[in-house]
């Protein structure tokens, strides 16, 4: 019996070996191609699926389309987990095999980085974090996500738009990014309208596309008809259809989902982030650590009304858009940063 | 704060529907498993099989264009990895939590990378039609009540209707009797001829089964298409209910019901300014489910004098050694 029980165990384990290994990196993982200059090598490393339509998915569209455009030579891998004993072996492979640059595409992957950061102090790394924590390394870098610059503009809009003079927003969980992003959608709202109603739930989950519909129409119901999105858009996108109400696309740009409900998107240019940073490598720049803020400015994140939108948007809302899209790029305005507390108690003048 | 918006005549109907559909994957799965632990089987792979029930469906109704007979494919899929579960845990004896866990995680890979390989990734998710709201006549037009109970996905009705036949086959039928006595004292139900090992793989397919089902819920009656890790853990949800509700199918899927309709409620306090002009943290609202949940079924379980686990359960059946 104890022979028995072995051999089941070794078979279980021979499953999983063989599902873990093919569900990561299907499609990537092309050598070099000979000749020409030397590109910077750069190992994009995602905790989840490259085709869940959201973060996952624009990071690596966004770093496609570089190497595609010959910025650098890519290999990636996804689905690798959010936890840091998943990550480390896979980020020590790519240290180990020569990679110039490996960009941890989540913020829990920041400890983990620090760590490798000094076992590997020839490699360069990146992080999806915030600002410049204290104990950063000399190789590693912080790729930031301004979307809330790009929610600003975007609550613009949705005032704009709003029939019934209330908006909202639905976010994954109540973190910098997120927070400030919801009070952006928050404070470009209040910018055009003073008196705009607005309403934010906080889901408790990344991925949860069922209970995202659930929680949308729960805004819906509650008079509110256009919501923004920090997480996975897919189920609030869904219930937008089904109630035909408005919805403002996260991170990729998801007008196409449903053309006539998603009044715009805040899409976030990864292509342009990742070239920044594999740029600096190549030029020797990269070092010492600091902080890549690639926003509204530069084209980092980009937010343009949907002409197919169902209802008109208000004129004087495009207006103040251009307006106001234009002082962001010239300089002469930066959108609140709120990672807590409520746009309501920030005095925004520009 | 506006409780008029969430506890207002006309807010309470969209609240209990929304309760409902919340609710109703996780009643099938911790229905489904309740029967298997009843014949001794702890089934830890559930979320894996709601998950391949999902995409089963997803893809037979993808690939046919009928939804019905996709909807067939979610049983199957998840019986099927049921019965392989079995053949390690209930044919070769392997450790049940062990293997449980490791088909969760092969739910995970294989689901995505199937997923992966058969579509691009595109901007928007394929859809396919979903199946209907069916208004129950006469019963529909029972004022409030009728809105709320017989006016849902006509797969609430065939879950519900599931999940009845389940507890009459665990409590009314032969069968059902030989799957506790499997599961409460294999030696002796062996002794009397039921088979120990084929009652418990039935009951295991069957729990695999009800949570494809569970999974078939979200993507064809909710949402009209699959997405990686849809079931988001549900799964675990189902097996805790049926710890708490003492093994009986019943209490599990009446404790899912109350789990979703909580859960439903939060989002509409949230929605409704609950959340976010006060200084209540929002992760209270995401805790309010499991607290209310945990709440009445301990006091339920309190009540009740037995213990109700059955004392086989997790332990593989091994005959006398025959020398």
């Amino acid at each position: 019996m104890r022979r028995r029980r072995f051999a089941a165990l070794l078979l279980v384990m021979g499953l999983v070996a063989g599902a873990c290994s093919n569900s990561n990196g299907g499609g990537g993982g092309q050598e070099p191609s000979g000749g020409g200059e030397k590109k910077v090598k750069v190992a994009l490393i995602l905790p989840n699926a490259k085709d869940d339509f959201t973060w996952n998915q624009q990071a690596y569209e966004g770093a496609i389309a570089a190497e595609k455009a010959g910025s650098f030579d890519l290999d990636w891998v996804d689905n690798v987990g959010q936890d840091a004993s998943s990550f480390i072996p896979v980020a020590e492979r790519y240290a180990q095999e020569g990679y110039d640059l490996i960009i941890a595409h989540t913020f829990d992957y920041g400890e983990p980085v620090k760590q490798l950061a000094d076992q590997y102090p020839d490699v360069d790394w990146a992080w999806a974090g915030s600002g410049i924590p204290d104990d950063l390394k000399q190789n590693v870098a912080v790729y930031e996500q301004p979307f809330y610059e790009g929610s600003f503009l975007a609550g613009i809009l949705m005032a704009g738009a709003s029939k019934t003079g209330k908006v909202g927003a639905i976010a994954g969980f109540d973190i910098p990014a997120c927070h400030s992003m919801v009070e952006g959608f928050h404070a470009g709202a209040m910018l055009f309208n003073k008196d705009i109603g607005f309403e934010a739930t906080y889901l408790g989950t990344w991925f949860d596309p069922a209970k995202e519909k659930e929680a949308a129409l729960a805004l819906y119901d509650a008079g509110v008809d256009i919501i923004g999105v920090c997480g996975t858009p897919t189920g609030v996108i869904e219930a937008a259809k089904e109630q035909n109400k408005g919805v403002i696309g996260y991170v990729n740009e998801q007008e196409s989902a449903a053309p006539q409900n998603v009044l715009t998107s805040v899409a976030w240019n990864t292509q342009l982030t990742f070239e920044t940073m594999a740029a600096d490598v190549a030029d020797g720049q990269f070092e010492p650590a600091k902080s890549y803020h690639v926003g509204l400015a530069d084209g980092g994140i980009v937010v343009e009304p949907n002409p197919q939108y169902k209802d008109p948007i208000d004129q004087a809302a495009l207006d103040l858009y251009h307006d106001v899209l234009a002082k962001v790029k010239s300089g002469a305005f930066e959108p609140p940063y709120i990672p807590e507390g409520s746009a309501e108690d920030v005095k925004v003048t520009i | 704060m506006d409780w008029g918006a969430v506890f207002g005549a006309a807010a309470i109907v969209p609240w209990l529907n929304s309760g409902i559909r919340l609710a109703m994957p996780v009643a099938c799965a911790a229905a489904g498993e309740t029967i298997g632990q009843r014949s001794g089987v702890i089934n830890l792979g559930l979320e894996g099989m709601m998950l391949g029930g999902a995409l089963g469906a997803f893809l037979l109704s993808l690939q046919t264009g009928n939804t019905w007979l996709g909807f067939l494919a979610a049983p199957v899929v998840g019986a099927l990895l049921a019965l392989l579960m079995g053949l390690f845990t209930i044919k070769l004896k392997a450790e049940q939590v062990v293997t449980g866990i490791v088909f969760v995680l092969l739910a995970y890979g294989l689901s995505s990378f199937l997923y992966q390989e058969l579509f691009e990734v595109q901007a928007a998710p394929p859809h396919i039609e979903r199946l209907p709201i069916v208004k129950v006549p006469l019963l529909g037009d029972i004022p409030f009540i009728g809105p709320i109970l017989f006016e849902q996905n006509v797969l609430v009705y065939v879950s519900v209707g599931l999940i009845a036949l389940l507890w009459l086959l665990l409590f009314r039928t032969r069968f059902g009797l030989a799957v506790r006595a499997a599961g409460e004292a294999p030696a002796a139900a062996d002794a009397a001829g039921v088979p120990v090992d084929t009652v418990r793989m039935i009951s295991l397919m069957i729990s695999g089964a009800m949570a494809g089902v569970g999974g078939a819920l979200l993507v064809i009656a909710q949402l009209g298409f699959y997405q990686d890790q849809v079931t988001a853990g549900r799964g675990w949800i189902a097996i805790a209910l049926v710890y708490f509700s003492r093994w009986n199918p019943l209490w599990a899927a009446g404790g899912a019901v109350l789990f979703g309709v909580v859960d439903a409620l939060q989002l509409r306090i949230q929605a409704a300014g609950g959340g976010f002009h006060n200084p209540i943290p929002f992760e209270v609202f995401q805790a309010l489910p499991y607290l209310a949940t945990l709440a009445v079924l301990l006091f339920a379980a309190k009540r009740q004098r037995r213990v109700g686990q059955p004392a086989a359960l997790g332990i593989a059946y091994e005959k006398e050694a025959t020398v």
